[in-house]
C-alpha cells in the first residue's frame, strides 16, 4: 500500500503486484503477516523488489475467536489452531473435514468409508456420556447445526448412515479454520460448544484485484483392507458355510468393487475495490463409492459481498450458498442394506456368476425375481447386486444459507455489529425396494418410505465492541446478546407392502398391511447475553476474563431455567518481559480455566405417551420423568506454553484438565418397578491431555523444507458414575455400580462404564473352559465348552494421536508427505468372528491345511473350534494401532511467464492412504461406521473397507 | 457517550428478550406425542402380551424359549454358535428378553390404568387379568418375581418366593372373577379396544377361570406338600389347606363351578395382530426363515395320521417324492442350525397367512385341564373318558376339521419316529407308544400320559403351557437337544427355566441375589427345577 491513502493492493501468488497512480516520494508500505514491514520511496523506478526479515513479532498474528471476534494472537490465554486452506485443498475429500486428521493437535477425526459420509470429530476426549461430544461447527462466527444423519444407536441391524450438514459445504470456498479444542476458547459460544468448536473463516472478494479460478481435483479410490478370504474349500450342498471339500473355485470378493471416483470442479471469481468486494463460487463433488450403484453428488452456489459505507463506518457482508446433495446407496457397515455378508460368505462351491444375473423372470407373477437360492437372509446374507440395485436408498437435500451482517464503527474506539443467518434445508429419503426382495410367494409386491425432512434455523446476534489502547494499557470489551433457534420437522410413510408391483407412490402402498406414519419434530431456542473484556499490559501481560448467562428452550419446565459459564485466562509474553536472547523469538506462556454447561436432552422434563409403531398405539412411557435436572457442566483448566526458536522452529504445548458433572444418563431400572430408566444426574469424567504442535520450517534460497508434528495424548477416567444420586420422586439416593451403555452385535462384548475405568471399557462375557491346569478343556464327547465369565478386553479410546507432515519445495515444485498413527485402544471385528465360523475366512482354510488344532492332547476340527469361539469378543479383539501414510502430494506451479503472466498454472498428484505402515487389526480402525455415537466405535461388522485413493488437480489462475 | 452505550444495551435486551422465553415451555412439548391417553388404549398396550403379536415378540416368546414346547424351532444361531436357546446356553439378550416385555408392558400401564379409573370398571379388571396372566407367566418361567411389593414409585422391588407369587397370583384372580361376575354382559368401554371378545365380559369370566384352572393344575406339580408359609394362606383365603395340592384342589373345583371355558366360542384369540394386520408368525417363519415346525410335533402326528396337520403345518418343499409330506426340525440339531439349511422343511401354516389370528388359550384346554383334573380325584363335573375326548373333538372343530370320531376312536395309531432327511444326525426315536383312544383300564400314568399328549397336540402354538406340563409332569416326552452347550443343564431332562437377566444384577442386584436363595439349590441357572417343575 501507499502511506497515507486508502486501501492497498495484494500481491499474486509468487508476489508480484502492481501499483498505478504513484506520485514521486510516495512511500510503499509492504506488509504481510508474520514478517516486519519494510518501507521504500518511490522515486520513479519501474520494479521495485522487497525482501522482508521475518519478523520478531512474529505471533503478533490475529486469528478469529468465538463469534467471529479478531484477536491478536499473544493476547490469547487458551490454545487455538488455525489451519489453512492448504490442508484441506490439497489431498481433498468429498467431506473436507476428515482431511484434517492429523493436522491439529487435540482433535481425534474419525472419518467414514462412505464418500461424503459423516466425519466424528471429538476434541480433548469424551466428556459427557449422553451427548455426542461432537464438535460444533461455526461460520464466519455463526454457529452451524450440524445435522447428523451418520448414525448414532449402533446396531448391525440399523440402516445404513448417511452425511452430516457440514459436509455440504465446498472446500473452495473456505479461507482458513480455526481450531478451538478447549472450553475456554469455546466459552463465548455457550452449552452449544461444550465439546469444542470448529471455526470455519470463508472467502471474501479481495480489493484491488480481480481473479478467476478454475481447479479440478480427481481422485480414483480402490478397496484396502479388505477381510482376508479364502476359495479352496468349498461348501456341502444345502448349507451355506464352506466347510466342505476342495474345490479351489478361485472365488474373489474383491471383483465386486469398483473404483470409485471422485470429481471436484470450482470455478471462482473474486473482485472488488476499496468499498466493495464481491465472491462467487460454483462447484460440483461428484463421487462414485467403490461399491457398484453408490455415490455422493453436490452442487455448491456461493456468493458473498462485502460493501463499505457512510464515509466507510457501515460495513455490510452479505452472503448467500444455495447447496443441492444427492446420494445413494451409501453403505457403511451392519448385516441390513449391505452387499457385503452374501458376497463375503457366499458359499464357496457355487457360481458367483450365476448372481451376477441377480433378477430372473417369474412367470407365474410376470415380474423379475431375485436370484439368491442360497438363503441367510437373517445374518444378513442376500444377492450382493440385488441389494445394490434393487434396494434403493436415496436422498435428496435442498439447502440455502442468507447471512447479512452488518458492523458501525461509531467511534474509533467502538463499534457494534448485527448478525443473522438463515441456514434452512430440506431433505427426501426414499427407500425402493422391489418385489422379491422378501418374497413373492409371501406377497412381497415392493416396499417403499418416503420421507421428507425440513430444518430451519435462525442466528441472529447484536456485539458492542470497545477497543482502546494508550500507552502502557489496551482494553477489549464485547457485550453482546443472541438467538439461536432450530426447527426439525419430518413427517412420511413407510410401507412394506405395495398394491402394484414395484410402483412407488405412496397411494401404492397398501393402507391394509403393515404400513407406518412417520412423523416427528422438535423446536429448539436458545437466547443468550455474554460479554468478555481482555485487558492488556505493554503488549506482555493479557488478562481475559468472559461470561455468558444461557436460556434454553430445553430446560423448560425444570427448577434450573438458566446457566452461566465463566471463564477468566492469562497470557504473558514473556519474550517481551526482557531483553530475550536472539534465538528466542517468542515465549508465551498462557493459562486459563473455564466452566461449560451442556442442556440435556428436550422434552426430558415432561411425560408425554410415545408412539409404538410396531403395535400402533400410543405406549406408556417407560421413562421415570424428572424435573430436578441441572445441566450438565464441565469444569476445565488448560496452562500451555508457545514458543518460537531462530524464527524456525515453533512449539506450542497444551496441559489441559477437565471434569464434567452432572452427567445426565438414562439408568436402567428394574422392570419391575414400571419404568425402564430414569433420567439420573451425577458422575465425574475426568479428562486430562496434552496438545503439542512441533513445527520446523527453513529457507535455503529456492528450497524449502517444512516438518510439522502434531500429538494428541487424552487420558479418559470416571471418577465417579452414579453414587447418590438423588430420586427425587422417592428422596431416595440411588446409586449405580456400573451401566451398560453398548453392545456389540453379534459379538459378546459391551461397554460397561464403571468407576475408575474409562468411556471406552469393552468387556467379554465368556472364554473357552479350561481345566484345573490351565489347559484349554477338551470333553472327549461333547469336545470344547465355553465358560461364562467376564473379560476385561480393554478400551476402544486411543492412547495418543499422532500427525507427522512433511513438505519439500524447490522453485515451483512442492512435495507433501502426511504420516498418520494411533496409540492405544482395541477394535473388535464381528466380521472376523463371522467369516471363520462360516469357513470363508483365510485363517480357517489355513487351520485345515495345518490339520487343526490340538489342544491339550486332543484335536478339535477347524469347524468345531471356529463355531464355539464365534461370537466371542475375547478371541476376536486386537489392538487399534496403526500407523500410515495418509497423504501424498505433489504439486509444480508452472512459471506465469510461460502463460506471458495471463494466467497461473498448478499440476499436482496426490494420494491418500497409500500405505498401511502397522496394523493389527483386519480392518481399519480409525473409521467411524457411527459418527453420532460415542461407544459403537472401533468396531467392524461387514464394514465397508477402507479405501486407497490416488488422483491429479489442476489449478488454473487468471 | 455512555448514553449511546446504554441505548445499544437497551436495545439488545429489547429485542431478545420481549416476551420469548415465555413460549419455551411450549418449545420443549414433544409437539406429536400426547400428553395424556386413555385408559382403554393403556389396556390395548397392556394386551400385547396375550399373544407378543409384533414380529420381535413373537420371535422372543413364541420361538425361541419356545422351542423347548416341542411345537417350534427356531432355525436361527445368529452367528453365535451355540450360545442360543436350543442349547440352552441363551446370551443374556435373548435370555432377557421375556422378562422385559412382560413386565414393561404390565407395570407402567397398569399404574396409569388404576389412577384413570379409580381401580373400578372393566378396563380395571381387564388389566389385572392381564397383569395375572403375565405374571403367571414369568412365575413360570424365572421362579421368584417381584410381585406383591410392586408398587408405584419403587425403584428397587424385592422378589417373593414362588409360593407367595403363586399364592398372590390366585388371591388376585379371585377378585376379577368377582368384579367379572358383576360386569355387564358387555363392556362398551373395552369393545373398541377388545380383539378377543370385543368385550363380552361372560367370556372374559370363562377365561379368567380357565386361566386359574390352568393355574391350579400347575401348581399341584408341587404334590401332598404343607405351605412353607400357611399363615399367608390363612391370611389371603380366610381358610387353611394342608397341603399344596388341596389348596390346589379347592381352586381347581370353583373355578369349574364358577365356569370355565365350554365352546369353541369361548376359545381366546389375538384377533388384531400387532403391525396393521400382519401375524408376527408370518413375519419370523416367512420373511425372516428363522422358525420351522418342531420334529417333535411333525413326528407325532405324522404317527397319528392326524387331520389336524394340513392347518398346523405346511408341506416340506424339499422332496416332492419324500415319504412324509410334514417334516420338522429337530431343536438343538447336531450342527448348529441356519435358516437356509431349513427354509424347505415345514413350518407352521398359520406362519404364511398375514392375517391369521395368533392362538391365545383354547376351549381345549379346559377340557384336558378337567380330564387331569379327574384324575386326581377333583370334583370337575364330568366324567374323564368325555372330557378326555371332548377336548380332542374341541380341537378338530376350533380348526374345521373333519374326521374326530375315527380319531378319538383310534387303537392302533402311534406317534412315528423322527427322521431328518438331509441330517442324519438329528434322528430320535418316536416320542411315545400310546395310541390315541381313551383306555379305563390303563394305569394312571398311562391315562397321564395320555391326556398330556393330545392336550399337547390340541394347544398347538402355546409354547409354555406345553413346556410347563414337560417340567411338571415329564410329558410328551419331547425331543431333547443333541447337545448342550452348558454345563448347567442336564441334557435328556432340558432347560428348566429362564435364569435372570443381567439388568436385574445391575439394577436390582441385592433382592436379586436373595431371590437365587428361593431357588432350588440356590443356584441362578438355566437347569435349576422350579417349585411345581420337578419332574424329567
Amino acid at each position: 500500500m501507499v502511506r497515507g491513502s486508502n486501501g492497498g493492493v495484494t500481491t499474486g501468488l509468487d508476489g508480484e503486484y502492481t501499483l498505478s497512480g504513484l506520485k514521486q516520494n510516495d512511500v510503499i508500505v509492504v506488509s504481510i503477516i508474520g514478517y516486519a514491514s519494510q518501507e521504500i520511496t518511490w522515486t520513479g523506478q519501474a520494479k521495485i523488489d522487497f525482501m522482508l526479515e521475518v519478523s520478531s513479532e512474529f505471533l503478533d498474528e490475529v486469528v478469529v475467536t468465538a463469534l467471529g471476534i479478531k484477536r491478536s494472537e499473544k493476547a490469547l490465554s487458551y490454545n487455538v489452531q488455525q489451519v489453512k486452506s492448504d490442508a484441506i485443498m490439497t489431498v481433498r475429500d468429498a467431506n473436507f473435514i476428515s482431511s484434517l486428521n492429523g493436522k491439529v493437535a487435540g482433535v481425534t477425526i474419525n472419518s467414514s468409508n462412505s464418500a461424503g459420509g459423516a466425519s466424528r470429530v471429538v476434541m480433548r476426549g469424551i466428556k459427557s456420556i449422553t451427548s455426542d461430544n461432537l464438535a460444533l461447527y461455526v461460520i464466519d462466527g455463526v454457529p452451524m447445526y450440524n445435522m447428523m444423519n451418520g448414525g448414532s444407536e449402533g446396531s448391525v441391524y440399523s440402516n445404513q448412515p448417511g452425511t452430516d450438514g457440514v459436509a455440504d459445504l465446498n472446500p473452495d470456498d473456505i479461507e482458513s479454520i480455526t481450531m478451538l479444542t478447549g472450553p475456554s476458547a469455546a466459552a463465548l459460544y455457550g452449552n452449544m460448544a461444550a465439546a469444542g468448536v470448529v471455526m470455519i473463516t470463508t472467502k471474501k472478494g479481495v480489493a484491488g484485484k480481480t481473479s478467476v479460478t478454475y481447479s479440478n481435483n480427481t481422485t480414483f479410490s480402490s478397496a484396502y483392507m479388505m477381510p482376508k478370504m479364502q476359495s479352496k474349500y468349498g461348501n456341502l450342498p444345502n448349507t451355506l458355510d464352506s466347510w466342505g471339500p476342495i474345490v479351489n473355485s478361485g472365488y474373489d470378493p474383491s471383483g465386486f468393487f469398483r473404483t470409485g471416483v471422485n470429481e471436484m470442479n470450482t470455478l471462482s471469481l473474486s473482485t472488488g475495490n476499496n468499498k466493495n468486494q464481491t465472491y462467487i463460487s460454483v462447484a460440483t463433488t461428484n463421487a462414485t463409492n467403490i461399491l457398484p450403484n453408490s455415490g455422493y453428488n453436490r452442487y455448491n452456489f456461493t456468493l458473498r459481498n462485502t460493501t463499505k459505507f457512510l464515509k466507510d463506518k457501515m460495513t455490510l457482508d452479505f452472503g448467500a450458498s444455495y447447496i443441492l446433495q444427492d446420494d445413494k446407496n451409501m453403505v457403511s457397515q451392519g448385516f441390513y442394506y449391505n452387499p457385503l455378508p452374501g458376497l463375503y460368505r457366499f458359499p464357496r462351491s457355487e457360481n458367483f456368476d450365476d448372481v451376477r444375473m441377480y433378477e430372473r423372470y417369474n412367470a407365474s407373477y410376470g415380474v423379475m425375481e431375485k436370484y439368491w437360492p442360497y438363503g441367510g437372509k437373517t445374518e444378513g446374507l442376500d444377492n450382493p447386486y440385488w441389494i445394490q440395485n434393487r434396494q434403493l436408498r436415496e436422498n435428496k437435500k435442498g439447502r440455502y444459507m442468507i447471512n447479512a451482517s452488518l458492523t458501525y464503527d461509531i467511534l474509533d474506539w467502538l463499534n457494534v455489529s448485527g448478525r443473522v443467518k438463515v441456514d434452512n434445508y430440506n431433505n427426501r429419503y426414499t427407500y425402493k425396494a422391489y418385489a422379491s426382495t422378501g418374497s413373492l410367494d409371501g406377497g412381497d409386491r415392493g416396499s417403499y418410505n418416503d420421507t421428507n425432512s425440513t430444518s430451519k434455523n435462525t442466528y441472529a446476534d447484536v456485539i458492542a465492541t470497545i477497543d482502546k489502547t494508550w500507552t502502557d494499557f489496551s482494553v477489549n470489551v464485547n457485550i453482546g446478546a443472541s438467538i439461536n433457534d432450530s426447527r426439525y420437522e419430518t413427517i412420511g410413510y413407510d410401507g412394506s407392502s405395495l398394491k402394484e408391483f414395484n410402483f412407488f407412490a405412496v397411494r401404492n402402498i397398501n393402507f391394509n398391511k403393515a404400513w407406518k406414519a412417520i412423523q416427528s419434530g422438535w423446536h429448539d431456542q436458545t437466547q443468550a447475553v455474554f460479554a468478555s473484556a481482555e485487558l492488556g499490559f505493554r503488549d506482555m501481560l493479557y488478562l481475559t476474563a468472559t461470561g455468558r448467562n444461557d436460556w434454553d428452550s430445553r430446560l423448560a419446565f425444570s427448577d434450573y431455567s438458566s446457566f452461566f459459564y465463566p471463564s477468566v485466562g492469562l497470557s504473558a509474553i514473556v519474550s517481551n518481559m526482557f531483553h530475550a536472547p536472539r534465538w528466542l523469538s517468542l515465549l508465551k506462556v498462557r493459562a486459563s480455566y473455564t466452566e461449560v454447561g451442556n442442556a440435556y436432552d428436550r422434552f426430558l422434563t415432561t411425560v408425554t405417551y410415545p408412539y409404538d409403531e410396531q403395535s400402533d398405539k400410543w405406549s406408556t412411557s417407560a421413562v421415570y420423568p424428572n424435573t430436578k435436572l441441572k445441566p450438565e457442566r464441565t469444569k476445565s483448566w488448560e496452562v500451555g506454553v508457545d514458543a518460537n526458536f531462530f524464527n524456525d522452529l515453533s512449539l506450542s504445548l497444551t496441559y489441559y484438565r477437565s471434569n464434567t458433572f452432572n452427567q445426565t444418563f438414562f439408568a436402567k431400572l428394574s422392570e419391575s418397578s414400571g419404568y425402564s430408566s430414569i433420567p439420573v444426574q451425577s458422575g465425574n469424567i475426568l479428562n486430562e491431555g496434552i496438545e503439542m504442535s512441533l513445527g520446523y520450517s527453513h529457507k535455503w534460497g529456492d528450497f524449502s523444507f517444512g516438518a510439522n508434528y502434531t500429538l494428541t495424548w487424552n487420558r479418559n477416567e470416571i471418577v465417579e458414575l452414579c453414587e447418590n444420586a438423588e430420586n427425587y420422586a422417592t428422596g431416595e439416593k440411588y446409586t449405580l455400580p456400573q451401566l451398560e451403555v453398548c453392545s456389540y452385535g453379534p459379538l459378546d462384548s459391551r461397554l460397561i462404564l464403571r468407576k475408575g475405568g474409562t468411556m471406552g471399557d469393552v468387556y467379554g462375557q465368556r472364554l473357552l473352559t479350561r481345566d484345573s491346569q490351565g489347559y484349554i478343556e477338551v470333553d472327549p464327547t461333547t469336545g470344547l465348552s465355553m465358560t461364562n465369565q467376564e473379560v476385561f478386553l480393554g478400551s476402544i479410546l486411543p492412547v495418543a494421536n499422532m500427525g507427522l507432515n512433511f513438505n519439500f519445495a524447490w522453485k515451483g515444485i512442492s512435495l507433501g508427505l502426511l504420516f498418520n498413527a494411533r496409540l492405544g485402544g482395541v477394535a473388535m471385528s464381528a466380521t472376523q468372528s463371522i467369516l471363520d465360523a462360516a469357513g470363508v475366512s483365510e485363517a480357517s482354510a489355513l487351520a485345515r491345511d495345518n490339520g487343526d488344532f490340538v489342544f491339550n492332547g486332543f484335536k478339535v476340527a477347524s469347524k468345531d473350534y471356529y463355531s464355539t469361539v464365534s461370537g466371542t469378543a475375547a478371541y476376536y479383539t486386537y489392538d487399534a494401532t496403526n500407523v500410515r501414510l495418509g497423504e501424498v502430494s505433489l504439486s509444480y506451479s508452472l512459471p506465469r511467464k510461460w502463460f506471458k503472466d495471463k494466467m497461473g498454472m498448478t499440476l499436482g498428484l496426490v494420494g491418500k492412504n497409500l500405505c498401511m505402515i502397522y496394523c493389527k487389526a483386519p480392518f481399519d480402525p480409525e473409521l467411524t461406521t457411527a459418527a453420532g455415537s460415542n461407544f459403537y466405535q472401533g468396531f467392524d461388522a461387514y464394514m465397508l473397507p477402507s479405501t486407497r485413493s490416488l488422483g491429479f488437480n489442476v489449478k488454473l489462475q487468471f | 457517550m455512555k448514553t449511546t452505550i446504554k441505548y445499544i444495551i437497551i436495545g439488545i435486551s429489547f429485542v431478545l428478550f420481549s416476551g420469548c422465553i415465555g413460549r419455551f415451555e411450549e418449545y420443549n412439548t414433544n409437539p406429536y406425542e400426547p400428553s395424556s391417553v386413555s385408559a382403554s388404549s393403556l389396556l390395548a398396550e397392556m394386551f400385547e402380551v396375550y399373544a407378543s403379536p409384533q414380529q420381535n415378540e413373537t420371535q422372543y416368546n413364541n420361538c425361541m424359549w419356545a422351542a423347548y414346547s416341542g411345537h417350534v424351532t427356531a432355525t436361527g444361531n445368529w452367528s453365535r454358535g451355540k450360545d442360543i436357546f436350543a442349547y440352552y446356553n441363551s446370551r443374556d439378550d435373548h435370555n432377557a428378553a421375556t422378562w422385559g416385555y412382560y413386565f414393561g408392558h404390565i407395570y407402567s400401564n397398569l399404574f396409569r390404568i388404576a389412577e384413570k379409573t379409580n381401580r373400578e370398571g372393566g378396563v380395571y379388571a381387564l388389566a389385572q387379568l392381564a397383569r395375572v396372566f403375565a405374571m403367571c407367566n414369568m412365575a413360570s418361567l424365572q421362579g421368584p418375581i417381584p410381585y406383591t411389593l410392586i408398587k408405584e414409585g419403587a425403584l428397587n422391588v424385592a422378589y417373593d418366593d414362588e409360593e407367595t407369587v403363586w399364592l398372590a397370583l390366585f388371591r388376585d384372580i379371585n377378585e376379577i372373577v368377582i368384579i367379572l361376575k358383576d360386569s355387564p354382559a358387555t363392556d362398551s368401554s373395552v369393545s373398541d379396544i377388545d380383539q378377543f371378545y370385543r368385550g363380552d365380559m361372560t367370556r372374559w369370566l370363562k377365561f379368567a377361570n380357565t386361566l386359574k384352572l390352568r393355574m391350579a393344575i400347575r401348581i399341584s406339580g408341587v404334590g401332598a406338600q404343607p405351605f412353607a408359609h400357611p399363615e399367608l394362606v390363612s391370611e389371603m383365603f380366610g381358610t387353611s389347606y394342608a397341603t399344596v395340592e388341596d389348596f390346589a384342589k379347592a381352586m381347581a373345583e370353583s373355578a369349574v363351578r364358577d365356569g370355565v371355558m365350554l365352546d369353541v366360542g369361548d376359545s381366546c384369540w389375538d384377533n388384531n395382530n400387532s403391525n396393521m394386520g400382519v401375524n408376527g408368525y408370518k413375519i419370523v417363519s416367512n420373511n425372516w426363515g428363522e422358525v420351522r415346525s418342531n420334529a417333535s410335533i411333525t413326528s407325532c402326528m405324522n404317527g397319528y395320521n392326524d387331520n389336524r396337520r394340513p392347518k398346523y403345518f405346511t408341506k416340506q418343499t424339499f422332496d416332492k417324492n419324500y415319504a412324509e409330506e410334514y417334516v420338522g426340525v429337530r431343536s438343538g440339531s447336531a450342527e448348529v442350525p441356519s435358516p437356509a439349511e431349513y427354509i424347505n422343511y415345514s413350518t407352521m401354516y398359520m406362519g404364511t397367512q398375514d392375517s391369521d389370528p395368533m392362538p391365545v388359550m383354547y376351549v381345549s384346554e379346559a377340557y384336558f385341564l378337567r380330564a387331569e383334573g379327574v384324575l386326581k380325584g377333583w370334583d370337575m363335573d364330568g366324567d374323564i373318558k368325555t372330557l378326555y375326548e371332548q377336548g380332542i373333538r374341541m380341537s378338530f372343530s376350533e380348526w374345521e376339521v373333519s374326521g374326530a370320531d375315527e380319531y378319538v376312536n383310534n387303537d392302533t395309531l402311534v406317534p412315528a419316529a423322527y427322521k431328518d432327511p438331509q441330517h442324519a444326525g438329528n434322528d430320535a426315536a418316536a416320542i411315545s407308544s400310546l395310541t390315541i383312544k381313551w383306555n379305563d383300564s390303563a394305569s394312571n400314568e398311562e391315562k397321564l400320559e395320555r391326556i398330556l399328549l393330545q392336550k399337547w397336540i390340541a394347544c398347538y402354538l402355546d409354547p409354555l403351557n406345553g413346556w410347563s406340563d414337560y417340567r411338571r409332569t415329564g410329558y410328551p416326552k419331547l425331543l431333547h437337544a443333541v447337545s448342550t452347550a452348558n454345563s448347567e443343564v442336564n441334557l435328556t431332562r432340558g432347560q428348566r427355566r429362564l435364569r435372570f437377566p443381567i439388568s436385574e444384577y445391575n439394577t436390582n442386584g441385592e433382592n436379586v441375589r436373595i431371590a437365587v436363595t428361593y431357588l432350588n439349590g440356590g443356584k441362578d441357572s438355566n437347569g435349576t427345577d422350579l417349585w411345581w417343575a420337578k419332574k424329567n
